[in-house]
C-alpha cells in the first residue's frame, strides 16, 4: 500500500515538473519548491541582493520574483532585466557586469568541454565498467558548472568562487588523473 | 701578521656592506617597477585589468565611459536621478546622508563629483574624508598583516592564481577582496547604514563557502542561535557596546564599540598557518578576548574556551603535517605526476624551468595549489584549506558539530593521501606526462589569454 502510495505521489510529482506550474508566485513559495538549501536560493541567499532583503527595508533589493517576475518558468527577458536591474545600476554597470558574467561562465564551459573531449575519448577505448571514476568526476563537474551560472546570474561571489571555478579545477585535474590511472593499469596488464 | 690582516679585513666589510646596501636598494626599485604595470600588486606588468575590475577597485580601475557631460549641483542629481534610477535615490533618501543631524545634507555631487563628464567611482579615501576615524582605524589594520581587510586587495593580487587565470574568472575574487577598497561591502550603498552592517548577514556574502565557513559555524552556534530566534526584535541602531545587545554577532565581537579594526585581535590568523598563541603579543590578545567575552561570561569560562580552541589547532597541525610529509616525500622521490616540468607553463612559470618544483606548503604558495597541479596535492589542498579552515571556524565560533565534522574529513583525507601515495610507490617511477595535461581547450587557453 505504502509503495503504491510512493509510486502515485512520484508521479505526481514527475507530472507536476513535466509541465512546470504557471503561477503567479511568491518568493516564500519559489523557496519552498527549490528548496531552501537547493544552489539557486542557498547563492542568491548569501548574495548582497539576497541579504537585503532579509535585513533591509522590504523592496530594496530583488527575491525571486522581483527579477524572475510572479509568472517565472519562462524564459528570461533581457530587455525586461536591463530595466529591472536598472532602477538601481546604470546601464554601463549592467553591460559591463554582464559581459563580464557571460565571459565567466564560459570559461567555466571550456573547463567543462576540455573534459568532456578526453571522458569521450575514455569511453571509446574502455568498458563503462571501468570508467566510474571519471564519469563521477565529471558528474560533480556539471554540478559546480551549475553553481558557477548560478552564482553569476545571481551575483553570489561565493557559487562563483569557491562551489563554481576553483571546483570545477578540482573536477577537471581529478578526471584527468582518472584518466591517467586507466592508462597506467592498462599498460601495467599488457606488459 | 695580525697588523696587516686587520685593514684587510676592515676593507671586506666595507665591501659587504656597500654590495647590501645597494642590494637593497636594488630590491626596492624591482618591487616599484613591479607595480607599476597595467594591472596591480606585485605582477601588475604580467596582466591587463578587465573593464569590471573598476568597479571593484576603482582607484586603480575605474575610467567613466558614459555619455552625460556637464556640471551638476546635488538638488540638481536627484531630480534626474529620481526618473533614471529611482531605487539609488530612495536609498539615499532613506540615509543619513539626505537628513543629517548637522542640516548639511551629503549630495550625490559630495562622492562623485560635480562634473559628469568625469564621475568618480567613491572608495574609501573619499568616505575617509568625513569618515577620518573609521577610516584611520581601518588603515590601521595594515600593522597586522594578512588576514585583514585592509590588505585584501593586496592577498588577492599578488597571488600567483590571479596572475595566471583568465580575468573573467578571477574577478570572482575582487568582489569580495575589494572590502579593501570600499565601504559599501558592509554599508551597502546607498543607504550606508551601521545599523544594517551591525547584522551578521552583512558579512555572509563573503564570509562564507569550504574556507571560511563563518556563516555556518555562527548559525550553529549558541549565539548564532540566540540571533535567529530572537535577532529581528532587537534594535540594531544601538552601538556595539556591553548591555545592547542579547548575543554577541559578528561585529560585536570583531568590531566592538564600533571600532573599524578586525585584524588586531587575531591570534590564530584563520588557522591558515601553526602560530605560537602564546607569545607576549597574543598574551595581550588574550586578555582582550577575554574581556570581550567577559561582557557576558564568566572570565575564567572564557579563558577555557580559548584554551579549548588552542587545543583543537594542537590536534590539527600533527594530521596537516602528516599530510604534507607524504606529499614532500613524494616530491623528493620524482613521484608526483604529472611533475611541476610537466604542467603547463602560466605566466609566473619560466617554460621548462630548471628549477619547477610543486608547491607544497604554506610557505611555498599552498593557497594556489588548487589548479594545475596532480590530483593527491589537490586532495591536500582540500584537506588544508576546507577540511581545516572550517574545523578551526568551528571551535573559533562556537559549533562543536563543525569541530568534530572537520577533524572526521581530516582523518579521512589523511587516510586517503597515505593510500594513494602507496599506490604512486607502488607503480613506480611515472611514464612522461601525456600531451592532455598541458593541452585542451581551457588549458590551452589560459597559458596565453590571462
Amino acid at each position: 500500500m505504502r509503495r503504491l502510495l510512493a509510486i502515485l505521489l512520484f508521479f505526481l510529482g514527475a507530472s507536476a515538473f513535466a509541465q512546470p506550474p504557471a503561477g503567479p508566485f511568491t518568493d516564500a513559495q519559489c523557496i519552498a519548491c527549490h528548496g531552501a538549501e537547493s544552489a539557486e536560493v542557498h547563492g542568491w541567499r548569501l548574495s548582497k541582493h539576497g541579504v537585503l532583503v532579509r535585513i533591509s527595508t522590504p523592496g530594496r533589493a530583488p527575491g525571486c520574483v522581483g527579477c524572475h517576475t510572479a509568472a517565472a518558468h519562462r524564459p528570461a527577458d533581457a530587455a525586461r532585466m536591463d530595466q529591472t536591474c536598472g532602477r538601481c545600476h546604470s546601464p554601463r554597470y549592467i553591460a559591463t557586469l554582464r559581459a563580464n558574467g557571460e565571459r565567466m561562465v564560459e570559461v567555466g564551459n571550456m573547463k567543462q568541454r576540455e573534459a568532456l573531449q578526453l571522458l569521450t575519448r575514455a569511453r571509446a577505448e574502455f568498458s563503462a565498467a571501468v570508467l566510474a571514476d571519471m564519469e563521477a568526476h565529471y558528474a560533480s563537474l556539471q554540478k559546480h558548472l551549475r553553481n558557477l551560472r548560478l552564482g553569476v546570474a545571481h551575483q553570489s561571489p561565493d557559487y562563483q568562487w569557491w562551489h563554481g571555478h576553483p571546483a570545477l579545477d578540482g573536477d577537471l585535474l581529478r578526471l584527468k588523473g582518472a584518466y591517467d590511472d586507466l592508462l597506467r593499469g592498462h599498460a601495467a596488464k599488457s606488459k | 701578521m695580525s697588523t696587516s690582516s686587520r685593514p684587510r679585513m676592515a676593507r671586506y666589510a666595507w665591501g659587504v656592506l656597500i654590495v647590501t646596501v645597494l642590494a637593497i636598494a636594488a630590491g626596492y626599485g624591482w618591487v616599484a617597477w613591479s607595480k607599476g604595470g597595467p594591472g596591480d600588486g606585485l605582477y601588475s606588468r604580467q596582466w591587463q585589468p578587465n573593464k569590471a575590475f573598476g568597479y571593484w577597485h576603482p582607484a586603480h580601475f575605474y575610467r567613466y565611459e558614459g555619455a552625460m557631460s556637464g556640471h551638476f549641483e546635488g538638488p540638481q542629481c536627484v531630480e534626474c536621478h529620481s526618473a533614471l534610477t529611482p531605487g539609488v535615490v530612495a536609498d539615499w533618501r532613506a540615509s543619513r546622508h539626505a537628513a543629517p543631524k548637522d542640516g548639511k545634507t551629503v549630495y550625490c555631487d559630495s562622492c562623485h563629483g560635480n562634473d559628469h563628464a568625469k564621475l568618480r567611482m567613491p572608495d574609501k579615501t573619499v568616505c575617509g574624508g568625513c569618515h577620518a576615524t573609521q577610516h584611520a582605524q581601518f588603515q590601521d589594520e595594515r600593522r597586522f598583516g594578512f588576514p585583514s581587510h585592509a590588505l585584501a586587495i593586496e592577498r588577492a593580487v599578488d597571488a600567483p592564481h590571479f596572475v595566471d587565470k583568465p580575468k573573467a574568472e578571477v574577478t570572482a575574487c575582487l568582489q569580495c577582496h575589494s572590502v579593501a577598497s570600499k565601504c559599501d561591502s558592509c554599508h551597502t550603498r546607498h543607504l550606508f547604514s551601521a545599523a544594517e552592517a551591525r547584522r551578521p548577514e552583512a558579512c555572509i556574502t563573503c564570509h562564507s563557502g569550504p574556507p571560511h565557513p563563518d556563516d555556518e559555524t555562527f548559525f550553529a552556534s549558541a549565539h548564532g542561535k540566540r540571533y535567529l530566534a530572537e535577532g529581528d526584535q532587537w534594535d540594531w541602531s544601538k552601538p556595539l557596546a556591553k548591555g545592547n545587545y542579547k548575543a554577541p554577532t559578528c561585529a560585536y565581537c570583531h568590531m566592538s564599540g564600533g571600532k573599524h579594526q578586525v585584524a588586531d585581535k587575531t591570534i590564530w590568523k584563520f588557522g591558515l598557518q601553526e602560530v605560537n598563541p602564546l607569545t607576549s603579543g597574543n598574551q595581550v590578545r588574550r586578555k582582550q578576548w577575554v574581556a570581550m567575552c567577559s561582557d557576558c561570561h564568566d572570565a575564567e569560562w572564557s579563558r577555557q574556551q580559548l584554551a579549548g580552541l588552542d587545543a583543537e589547532r594542537k590536534r590539527a597541525w600533527p594530521l596537516l603535517y602528516a599530510a604534507e610529509r607524504e606529499l614532500k616525500g613524494l616530491r623528493s622521490d620524482d613521484l608526483l605526476h604529472p611533475s611541476a616540468d610537466e604542467r603547463p607553463p602560466y605566466p609566473l612559470d619560466e617554460p621548462g624551468a630548471l628549477f619547477a618544483r610543486e608547491r607544497i606548503g604554506y610557505f611555498e604558495g599552498q593557497s594556489s595549489a588548487f589548479y594545475n597541479v596532480s590530483p593527491i596535492e589537490r586532495d591536500y589542498f582540500e584537506m588544508w584549506y576546507f577540511d581545516n579552515l572550517g574545523a578551526y571556524k568551528g571551535a573559533a565560533h562556537g559549533a562543536p558539530d563543525a569541530v568534530a565534522r572537520g577533524h572526521e574529513k581530516m582523518n579521512t583525507a589523511l587516510e586517503n593521501i597515505k593510500q594513494k601515495a602507496q599506490t604512486l610507490r607502488q607503480q613506480g617511477k611515472p611514464p612522461a606526462a601525456a600531451p592532455w595535461w598541458v593541452e585542451g581547450e581551457y588549458t590551452g587557453h589560459n597559458k596565453v589569454n590571462n
